[in-house]
């Protein structure tokens, strides 16, 4: 099997997650070049990766992170969008439209009010946390940061949100 | 429900993908080796956010999420796939180079000029000002380096946002940041122990694809818009106007409740977390942000020492109400040289995974900044 063969079977395995990730980060159709350039950015980099038989999962999800980067501003404007009038368009296409809306002022629009507030480094720490599902050293080894400023960035990140939702009934859903 | 559960609610609708034409279009150009012209042009930006000087910023407000992280590790792991074998031989272009070093990470460095040794807050202000207006700071080139070398505190019972136990393990690192603030090098750090005299060999890892505070236009540093030199530069200095701009840029609310910890922490992150990531602030700037502290209600004054044990001079405030978060100067050469926080109370820390104690006089963060210089490449020490 050659090389390129090789890191076809990893493509194969990964891009699904990969693609969901960064579709709940900038929309559908951003995505798909995003994913794209993830994989390739990764293959041309693998000389570069430490083949010692660690999950590269993290590796992957920490090129699809910076690649996102490019969209911050889509990004922003996007959870702004939904954060002011209830309407998300990257759910959109994946909704029937009469669930499609929630009101403003709901949990979900405050929330993504408040992600679309924070830093960049901690929102990408919190996603990966939540929507990416690494662990904590994982996304220290996907940021290329050390593991405490990882707690730090997350913490700093919830303590934004849960002022931002302190007045909620705690039993709230989305 | 709390905010991580809500936050896994959103957008929980979207579904893995139905088609697998990303796949196909990346597998088709890898396998054509073609994968330079398949996808989208290279990358303009694949950054990988900045580090922060360890343990420095939000010591105090941080959380460790313990229960959490097992329960995601564990997830991730049953699904987890050991990586395929992949190619070691060299990829075009690849943005993490990591090659070999060797050098003297405690050794001495040399010196800047002094006025003299500043013992009082107005000696300082006056020596300061005196040395600034001496003229500018050589800003390094675009083909420049600034190594950073730091030396900060963790402990054996742990750290992870603040130090858990007794600061009782010292670290030496040294950084590498270009002079656009987008590529950094580091080598693994080594115990503040170790004899000046002593080489090490080990492996410098070059990342071209760095997210530094003053990468592009997402500066990350609280109360600056930009931290370019020529920007730093322009700014003025006259107190009252130099607190307007930081302000401005970081205005008062949720986590900072007043104006004067909006100033604070603007000051104390580009004299600490900026200077420590290779920002180089003019002179006239610096004596500048100084006379803000020395001006700025509920910053006090003191003699203090860093964590390498150097005497120096420490502007600090009390933050939250129990932790006093102190900068600290060199009273010779007039930079910031090291920061301590210290609990000035016991203090209960809540969050939705628990409370966390702090008890009075624990040191929850320390840190020095060794030394700075321009050098011509990564790994290079200044001589």
């Amino acid at each position: 099997m050659t090389d390129p063969e090789r890191f076809a079977i990893l493509v194969r395995r990964h891009a699904p997650a990969i693609q969901r990730y960064i579709t709940r980060r900038i929309g559908a159709v951003a995505a798909e070049d995003v994913v794209a350039e993830t994989f390739l950015v990764a293959f041309r980099q693998r000389a570069g990766y430490a083949d010692d038989g660690r999950d590269c999962l993290p590796w992957l999800y920490g090129i699809a992170t910076r690649l996102v980067h490019r969209h911050w501003r889509s990004e922003a404007s996007q959870l702004r969008l939904l954060a002011r009038t209830g309407t998300d368009p990257v759910t959109e296409p994946f909704t029937d439209r009469v669930d499609a809306a929630v009101s403003a002022g709901s949990a979900k629009s405050r929330l993504a009010g408040a992600l679309a507030r924070l830093p960049a480094s901690q929102r990408d720490a919190l996603l990966l946390l939540v929507w990416a599902e690494l662990s904590y050293d994982q996304i220290a080894t996907a940021t290329g940061v050390p593991m405490g400023t990882v707690q730090s960035r997350i913490s700093r990140a919830r303590q934004r949100l849960r002022r931002q939702l302190a007045d909620l009934n705690p039993a709230t859903t989305l | 429900m709390n905010e991580l559960e809500l936050l896994a609610s959103l957008r929980d609708e979207v579904p893995a993908p139905a088609s697998r034409a990303v796949e196909r279009r990346v597998i088709t150009a890898i396998l054509a080796g073609d994968d330079h012209a398949a996808g989208r042009p290279a990358p303009a930006r694949a950054r990988a956010p900045h580090r922060r000087w360890p343990h420095r910023r939000w010591l105090h407000r941080r959380w460790l999420r313990p229960a959490l992280a097992g329960t995601l590790a564990a997830a991730v792991g049953a699904g987890a796939y050991s990586a395929v074998a992949l190619s070691r031989h060299p990829a075009p272009g690849p943005a993490r180079q990591v090659v070999a070093w060797s050098g003297q990470p405690t050794a001495a460095w040399p010196t800047g000029l002094s006025y003299g040794r500043a013992r009082t807050e107005a000696q300082l202000i006056a020596y300061v000002t005196r040395a600034a207006a001496a003229g500018p700071r050589r800003a390094p080139g675009p083909g420049e380096w600034v190594v950073i070398r730091q030396e900060f505190a963790d402990s054996s019972k742990g750290s992870g946002g603040y130090i858990f136990g007794p600061p009782d393990e010292r670290k030496i690192s040294l950084s590498w940041y270009r002079g656009d603030l987008c590529a950094t090098a580091s080598v693994p750090v080594v115990p503040a122990s170790l004899p000046p005299a002593r080489i090490v060999s080990g492996k410098l890892t070059i990342d071209d694809n760095y997210m530094g505070p003053g990468c592009g236009p997402d500066v990350m540093l609280a109360g600056w818009k930009s931290v370019s030199y020529s920007y730093l530069s322009s700014l003025p200095t006259d107190p009252a106007a130099l607190e307007s701009v930081m302000l401005a840029a970081n205005p008062p609310g949720g986590l900072i409740p007043t104006r004067e910890d909006a100033i604070f922490d603007a000051v104390d992150s580009l004299l600490t977390a900026g200077e420590s990531q290779g920002i180089v602030v003019p002179p006239k700037l610096q004596a500048a942000l100084y006379r803000v502290l020395q001006q700025l209600p509920g910053v006090h004054f003191e003699a203090a020492a860093d964590l390498a044990g150097r005497t120096g001079l420490g502007f600090w405030m009390v933050r939250e109400g129990y932790l006093k978060q102190e900068v600290v100067i060199d009273p010779v050469t007039y930079a910031v040289m090291g920061n301590k926080d210290v609990a000035i109370k016991d203090h209960a820390m809540a969050g939705t995974d628990g409370t966390r104690y702090v008890k009075k006089g624990h040191v929850m963060g320390w840190a020095a900044l060794l030394g700075s210089a321009i050098v011509a490449r990564p790994g290079q020490l200044p001589r």
